[in-house]
């Protein structure tokens, strides 16, 4: 399926998180509009007959009705300014399609500052916010936020704004894949998935799996639909079909359990593995082996079910040192239920 | 948070706040020295602070009577309504604001008797809100006169000779309604009760009915003088799913384990609490959460005017000549 | 005095409505057809409940106003939901006033009919619904049926359909029906368009379009077959009449909607930004209901349906406390128990809209039919002083448009507004100027900014007595709204000032609306004998009735009020420039000369009555409640009786 397509499916899949982001701009595009309406500038702009309706045209008088109000709607030029300029930023995000949520990397980028361009892009709603909140109520600096209105990126965000984080797709080479560095964004409600093109890691969100995170890493556009529905942080992989790939889900909604949290649907062979890019056979043996122990701490319900083979189906060798490592990594997590 | 309703701008200026007491408290309060509404009310403070609900997110809705004074003494928003309009009015509320922390408080005479048609759809409705029927068996602040739950015999302004007819059992009203979520009853003498009580319902998604049975100094105080001097007069019904409270049972030794799941043992449970030589039973009868909650079914995307103007130009286009 | 429309049947209105007649000064031969040129002609196609004389109608209406026809379309409604069969209760139908201009108004009596049952058209003739020489297509094959009651019942309708000079030509329908179906009830409504199509020269395509849409969710074989037996009647038309009807279509070439008048409230209150709707089902209001139900959802807007009337106001105010204004839409019975907490949203000033759509009161009176005798109960309704805004509007435009206004003034009065439509509006047909919404009309989401510090949420400007709304999510703007008196706090009062401060406060607020009032426009001139005065849904038919009149010679002129709570500014000067002045409406009154009525005692109309009181005029009145609008003609005569015009209707 090319990348495109299966772009188009991630998005829809993530409807619900979209329509939540997206209805809140429409909504800060309506108040900004409704506060420059009602701070129009009075001197010399005559009220609009229609502001009330055709019916009031004909019996009423628009101006003597504007002017019952007209003392409480003065705001200063460069306020006023900025909230245009506000209106504005919010009105072309508002306006944008939902490719708006996807950004493409390069090969050889960095995926990290990927994701910052694009969620700094998508912040300007919050940017363009507050810029308007402080421009309406006087206490915006001069020069100050015209920044905010251009880039605005998670730093910045506010405990309320990182729980209406936007979503946002990335198409990334598998070379890329250093998902090491996405752990600073997965706060709030942030959702990321990672659409992979061409080679890739087998197992690189492993390295996310703490308790509060939904990770996903699949090959079926439509498992990413639970991002939508999951209500803190959650970072997804789509791999291309057929590609060697782990699968797995790390879902803290399923349960207090480590075992009823992890679903390895797909656990690959270990002996083949060559560097992708720059990031080399051992780490991606490191983040498998993380993956396998994982899986065994599942696999104490017999839930854990693997289409591929030994790696799932041995019992805890807790002597081989991946397995150390795991548990120790799984104790620096604070997972204390592993038992 | 409903989308619908929460504000880009605002959240860009929210800073972390955390509430204390004061932060809900409201002008004095004036009911009569030792009405059981200022136990509700400072049980309610608490809840509050508890959950660190934002006042200005908050709106107690009340009708009339004693009890409809309860919004004014809070630091939340309110809306002191009419004789038995509390509900609609509650109900409004949370259509059109979900995300809004809604409690909806009466009277037995406000809820049972002039409201009782708000009272039997707001149950089926089972919006997300919290009901408190507080019920001291009087209409006090017209001054004694018969309301439904006026224990049959006693006299009154109204019944001089005696209430005429048995009186009637809100729970088991509630308990028969379809697509009820959430039943409890606490008394307002048992203020650990009642705290874990109001936690309980507010903590229920869904319509958290609540009989809070409590004194009124003037005209009812003979009538739970018995309960109120002997917990053998109490039975607590008790339920991981329900109330618990650690403690209590020292001194309330009749305990019962009810599983707030069962509706029909739910229902024996209410039938027998009309009996007045049973003990009275406090704590969660009922709790299903997962019944249809109208607010969510009925929630709705939000659409800017932009979007609405267009919307409708198309729909002007199908009615075009 | 004359009661013209009671003696109508003595006042042929031939001539102004038009009738086809042989010797009518438009008719000239075609085809060897006498075809009548009118500038108006109003026709009704009528059967027994379910033979979709309904569907028919509708179709006859939207194609005449897409060929430029003024059109105005009212429903016959049964009696009855399930009516036996060819009984005079079962009349179900559609009545379509077509014009060369504009129409206002179901005008006066119908002069062409195509009925397939010889009782449903003795209905509309007991009624009084023709006109004396109506031209009568009816259905024949009962008068050859084999059941003996049935030519009974036939013969005795002729005798007293007979006592008319009706011009009646017998129509083979079910004959012909029969040559495309099997079950000719099913089809005689297609071929009736079709008879009447070829008479009226109605667009063979938008007719076969229009038939298209309306079967669109059926099969294409349903479409088919209606379109053989339109095409069959067009043809027995041709083949068997002796005359064609045209009514020219208008000049107007402006983009127009053509809705019924509660369709224009639901879209209007779209329009108007408002949100929340709340109703409890009553006729004739809840159709406005249904086109919400539709369509609402998709603007971010919830129908809800409450348990009772008294509940659907609770509903709507609370919601609007918590954020936009919401409205609530109702009839007379339904008023009467949101009564209180109509009281509760002007204590609270929170803003409301409510639309009452008028049926004929007291009590359950005549629910599906047109009355305007809310209008006293809509203003003083509520106990204790409760000062709001009511409104009217006169036609299916301003149904739309009245609901942006309404909002808009609920929501900067912070009060309620009344909207008082009615059943003819409810369900008449018109076409009308295209509205252009706007994204201002939307107006603002609920302001959720911080409450200034020091401000109140009831601190009534003295001058004004407006303040600003805090709503719910506002930081620092927590009060609790109650319907106790209460000081600009929201603290109950037990000060003996703030009453009369707050009761002030209230009531200026009309008076500072009334300021931004302009003098209603008079039809007519701005001086003369008379001044017919009407509010609502009777506007088109006194405009009309006036036209006629002035067209005589008469100094008649009239003017039409919006606003009865406040009322326009200008009133008493403007009535000191007439002789006299009188209102006509639809509600009740004493006629001057009846048993005990005297100049003191005599209960005029509502609107004379309020304009008495408020302008120390002596308002006279003319008011009837025959179940129906009033007729253009009924009121001139009206016109020239107060004028004492003396002879008949030229």
């Amino acid at each position: 399926m090319p990348s495109e397509q299966r772009v188009d499916l991630v998005l829809s899949a993530l409807q619900g998180s979209l329509e939540g982001f997206r209805s809140a701009v429409a909504r800060a595009v309506d108040e900004v509009r409704a506060e420059l309406e009602r701070r129009r500038q009075p001197a010399g702009v005559p009220p609009d007959p229609q502001a009330l309706g055709a019916l009031a045209s004909r019996i009423m008088d628009p101006g003597r009705f504007a002017g019952l109000f007209a003392e409480d709607s003065l705001l200063d030029p460069e306020a006023y300014a900025l909230l245009e300029q506000a209106h504005e930023a919010l009105a072309s995000l508002d306006a944008a399609d939902d490719r708006m949520f996807v950004e493409s990397i390069p090969e050889g980028a960095s995926l990290r500052d990927a994701v910052e361009a694009g969620l700094g892009r998508l912040g300007v709603a919050f940017g363009a916010a507050r810029v308007a909140e402080l421009a309406r109520e006087g206490r915006h600096r001069t020069n100050g936020h015209a920044g905010h209105l251009s880039h605005f990126p998670p730093p910045s965000w506010n405990r309320a704004e990182r729980g209406l984080a936007p979503p946002l797709v990335v198409e990334t080479p598998g070379a890329t894949l250093r998902a090491g560095a996405l752990a600073e964004f997965l706060d709030g409600a942030q959702k990321l998935v990672l659409v992979v093109q061409g080679a890739a890691p087998p197992a690189p969100l492993v390295r996310l799996i703490t308790p509060g995170v939904l990770v996903v890493q699949t090959k079926e556009p439509e498992e990413l639909g639970r991002l939508a529905d999951f209500e803190g942080p959650a970072v997804a992989a789509l791999f291309p079909e057929g590609s060697g790939a782990a699968c797995f889900t790390h879902d803290p909604s399923a349960g207090t359990g480590l075992a009823e949290r992890m679903a390895v649907e797909e656990l690959p062979e270990v002996s083949d593995l060559r560097p992708v890019g720059a990031i080399s056979a051992a780490q991606q043996a490191e983040e498998l082996a993380q993956l396998a122990s994982l899986s065994r701490v599942g696999a104490a319900a017999p839930a854990a079910p693997s289409t591929n083979g030994h790696a799932a189906s041995g019992g805890g060798d807790s002597a081989r040192p991946a397995d150390r490592l795991a548990a120790w990594l799984l104790r620096q997590a604070n997972l204390r239920d592993l038992g | 948070m409903s989308t619908a309703t929460c504000s880009l701008l605002r959240m860009s200026v929210e800073e972390d706040r955390s509430f204390e007491l004061d932060d809900y408290a409201g002008p004095v309060a004036r009911w009569c020295p030792g009405c059981g509404d200022h136990s509700v009310l400072a049980a309610s403070q608490r809840l509050l602070r508890e959950e660190q609900l934002a006042p200005e997110k908050t709106v107690f809705v009340s009708g009339i009577g004693c009890s409809g004074r309860f919004p004014h003494h809070l630091g939340t928003y309110g809306f002191h309504g009419i004789h038995g309009r509390a509900l609609p009015l509650a109900t409004g509320v949370k259509l059109h604001r979900p995300d809004l922390n809604v409690f909806a408080v009466m009277g037995d005479g406000d809820c049972a008797s002039i409201g009782a048609g708000h009272w039997v759809h707001a149950v089926r409705y089972n919006t997300d809100m919290v009901a408190l029927m507080l019920d001291n068996h009087i209409y006090g602040l017209t001054k004694k006169q018969t309301s439904p739950t006026t224990p049959q015999g006693y006299r009154t302004n109204t019944q001089p000779h005696g209430s005429f007819l048995p009186s009637l059992n809100p729970l088991t009203a509630t308990l028969g309604i379809t697509n009820a979520s959430f039943v409890a009853q606490t008394a307002e003498w048992i203020p650990q009760h009642l705290q874990a009580t109001l936690r309980a319902a507010y903590r229920h998604r869904g319509f958290a009915f609540v009989r809070v049975l409590q004194r009124c100094p003037h005209y009812t105080l003979s009538m739970f003088i018995d309960a109120v001097r002997d917990p053998d007069k109490i039975e607590l019904l008790v339920h991981e799913d329900g109330v618990q409270v650690d403690g209590l049972e020292k001194i309330y030794e009749h305990v019962r384990p009810h599983d707030p799941s069962d509706l029909d043992f739910a229902r024996r449970l209410a039938e027998e609490d009309s009996d007045p030589e049973h003990p009275i039973r406090l704590g969660v009868f009922f709790r299903d959460p997962s019944r249809a909650v109208y607010d969510v079914i009925r929630r709705v995307p939000s659409r800017s005017a932009g979007e609405k103007v267009e919307l409708l130009n198309r729909e002007l286009d199908r009615h075009a000549i | 005095m004359t009661t013209p429309t009671e003696t109508r049947g003595d006042a042929a209105p031939a001539k102004a409505t038009g009738r086809p007649r042989a010797d009518a000064q438009a008719g000239r031969e075609a085809d060897g057809k006498i075809v009548h040129r009118l500038d108006q002609h109003i026709v009704e196609i009528v059967s027994d409940s379910g033979e979709g004389a309904q569907t028919c109608g509708k179709i006859f209406g939207t194609v005449s106003a897409r060929m430029g026809n003024g059109v105005w379309t009212v429903e016959i409604i049964p009696a009855e939901i399930e009516p036996p069969a060819r009984s005079p209760a079962g009349a179900s139908g559609n009545r379509i006033r077509l014009g060369s201009r504009e129409v206002t108004n179901w005008g006066d009596y119908t002069n062409l009919v195509i009925a397939f049952n010889e009782q449903v058209l003795l209905a509309r003739h007991r009624a009084g619904a023709l006109a004396p020489d109506a031209t009568i297509l009816l259905e024949d094959m009962w008068k050859r049926h084999d059941d003996p009651d049935i030519l009974d019942q036939w013969s005795a309708a002729m005798e007293e359909l007979g006592s008319a000079d009706y011009r009646i030509i017998p129509v083979p329908m079910e004959k012909e029906c029969l040559e495309v179906v099997d079950d000719a009830r099913r089809g005689k409504n297609m071929f009736a368009l079709g008879v009447l199509s070829a008479i009226y020269g109605r667009d063979r395509e938008l007719l076969e379009g229009a038939i298209a849409r309306r079967f669109a969710k059926k099969d294409d074989e349903i479409t088919r077959r209606n379109v053989e037996l339109l095409d069959r009647g067009m043809r027995w038309a041709e083949g068997h009449l002796d005359f064609q009807i045209e009514v020219p279509p208008t000049s107007d070439a402006s983009a127009k909607v053509v809705m019924n008048g509660n369709q224009a409230i639901a879209l209007g209150a779209i329009a108007a930004g408002l949100e929340l709707a709340s109703m409890y089902p009553i006729t004739p209001a809840s159709s406005v209901s249904h086109y919400l139900a539709e369509i609402f959802q998709d603007y971010g807007g919830i129908l809800h349906q409450a348990e009772d009337e008294i509940a659907a106001a609770g509903v709507a105010i609370g919601a609007s406390f918590s954020g936009k204004t919401a409205f609530t839409i109702t009839s007379g019975p339904g008023m009467a128990l949101k009564t209180e907490f109509l009281g509760l949203a002007i204590m609270t000033e929170t803003p409301l809209v409510v639309v009452d759509v008028q049926r004929g009161g007291p009590s359950t009176g005549l629910p599906t039919r047109v009355e305007q005798s809310d209008l006293l109960a809509a203003l003083f309704g509520q106990p204790g002083d409760a000062p709001h805004v009511v409104l009217a509007p006169a036609t299916i435009e301003e149904c739309f448009h009245s609901m942006v206004l309404a909002r808009r003034i609920a929501e900067t009065f912070r009060t309620v507004v009344i909207v008082l439509s009615d059943a003819n509006l409810a369900t008449g047909v018109q076409p009308f100027p295209r509205p252009e919404p706007r994204a201002e009309w939307q107006g603002s989401p609920p302001d959720q900014g911080a409450v200034p510090d020091g401000a109140r949420p009831y601190e009534w400007d003295p001058r004004t007595g407006l303040s600003t709304r805090f709503i719910p999510g506002q930081e620092g703007g927590q009060f609790t709204a109650t319907g106790l008196a209460h000081d600009e706090e929201s603290h109950v009062a037990y000060d003996p000032q703030v009453n009369q401060r707050s009761s002030r406060a209230r009531s200026r607020k009309l008076a500072v609306l009334q300021s931004t009032l302009t003098p209603p426009p008079i039809y007519g001139e701005g001086s003369g004998d008379l001044l017919v005065v009407g509010w609502g849904s009777t506007k088109g038919a006194i405009e009309e009735a006036v036209e006629r009149a002035r067209a005589e010679g008469l100094s008649v002129s009239s003017t039409h009020l919006t606003f009865l709570s406040p009322l326009p500014p200008g009133l008493t000067e403007m009535f000191g420039r007439f002789g006299r002045v009188m209102t006509v409406e639809i509600n009740y009154s004493d006629e001057p000369d009846d048993p005990f009525i005297t100049p003191e005692n005599r209960r005029r109309g509502q609107l004379a009555w309020l304009l008495r009181a408020q302008t120390l005029v002596d308002v006279d009145c003319w008011t009837r409640v025959m179940a129906e609008p009033l007729r253009p003609g009924s009121i001139h005569e009206v016109i020239r009786d107060r004028l004492a015009v003396t002879g008949g209707v030229a």
